[in-house]
């Protein structure tokens, strides 16, 4: 199946990068996500993970996110409701969402509560440092 | 309308490229913060999808069909707060139920809109369904402010002209 490299400059800044490499069973999303059109690009990662967990055991994935409009949120928990079913099938998998500590709001931190409650998929909330 | 204090006023079909570049004009007009900036355009892009998703007036290239609605967002300030205001055409039995659902959120606390989010998302999406049902929600959360709407009846049988506003304090 091989990795997903999801960057460089053709990519639009509307959508984030993605590094999901299967080797290492280690991946990471980071940027901006704001197209209003969120299905090809998360049907993408849905479709890699359905892959990558029909022959692994474990992944673990960081996401940074700057900022996520409604459409993608909604898609975002579309992906974390189907790693809530792959660990119910006894696979590990571990996201870590980080988030701004110095935005006062806390917008991203919230972003990640809601997440975890509608999905009902734990996620590892960690304050980015540096 | 005003235009002398727009920081952005576009009309038009709204897709992914417009807002990019409508994301690039405020980063570069504006000297607030960059939380600020990131909230005005988290607004703006939800404006801005309502309008791509739910406006009935689109463009035609020849006979081919722009999917993308057509509506105008102005973005401007006075003193530390910015207003972003948006309106397109929508069917007047929908501009009712839409005033309403603004009523319904400005009397929400940010918990109970929060939480209204999580239960919208946390249920099945429906087949062919535009959007993640909660852009008015996100705009309510992130502005912290009230949504304000004005229905224009410009005598259409089944049309009027929808206008929705917000504003975010710098301070």
């Amino acid at each position: 199946m091989g990795d997903l490299v999801i960057t460089g400059p053709e990519k639009p800044t509307f959508t984030p990068d993605v590094f999901l490499n299967e080797q290492t069973g280690e991946g990471l999303i980071k940027g901006e996500s704001y197209q209003e059109d969120p299905s090809t690009f998360y049907n993408q990662l849905v479709d890699w993970f359905k892959n990558y967990f029909a022959n692994h055991q474990a992944f673990k994935l960081d996401i940074e996110l700057a900022y996520i409009n409604s459409s993608c949120s909604r898609a975002m928990v579309d992906l974390f409701k189907n790693f809530q079913e792959y660990r119910e099938q006894g696979k590990q998998l571990e996201v870590n969402w980080f988030y701004d500590p110095d935005d006062e709001d806390l917008e991203m931190l919230e972003d990640g509560e809601d997440f975890m409650a509608a999905s009902g998929f734990e996620l590892n909330l960690i304050a980015l440092t540096g | 309308m005003d235009l002398d204090n727009a920081l952005i006023y576009y009309r038009g079909s709204v897709d992914d490229q417009v807002l990019m570049r409508a994301k690039t004009s405020l980063e570069q007009q504006l000297s607030v913060s960059s939380k600020i900036v990131r909230k005005m355009f988290a607004v703006f892009v939800e404006l801005a999808q309502n309008i791509s998703r739910h406006s009935p007036e689109c463009n035609y290239f020849g006979k081919e069909k722009d999917d993308n609605g057509v509506g105008f967002i102005r973005v401007y300030s006075e003193e530390d707060v910015y207003y972003l205001h948006a309106g397109n055409w929508i069917m007047r039995k929908e501009a009712g139920e839409l005033e309403e659902k603004c009523r319904q959120l400005n009397a929400m606390s940010y918990a109970e809109l929060r939480k209204m989010k999580q239960d919208i998302f946390a249920q099945p999406k429906v087949a062919k369904q535009k959007g993640g049902r909660v852009g008015l929600i996100q705009i309510a959360l992130r502005s912290k402010s009230p949504l304000l709407t004005k229905i224009e009846d410009h005598g259409y049988d089944d049309l009027v002209y929808f206008n929705i506003s917000t504003k975010i304090s710098a301070k």
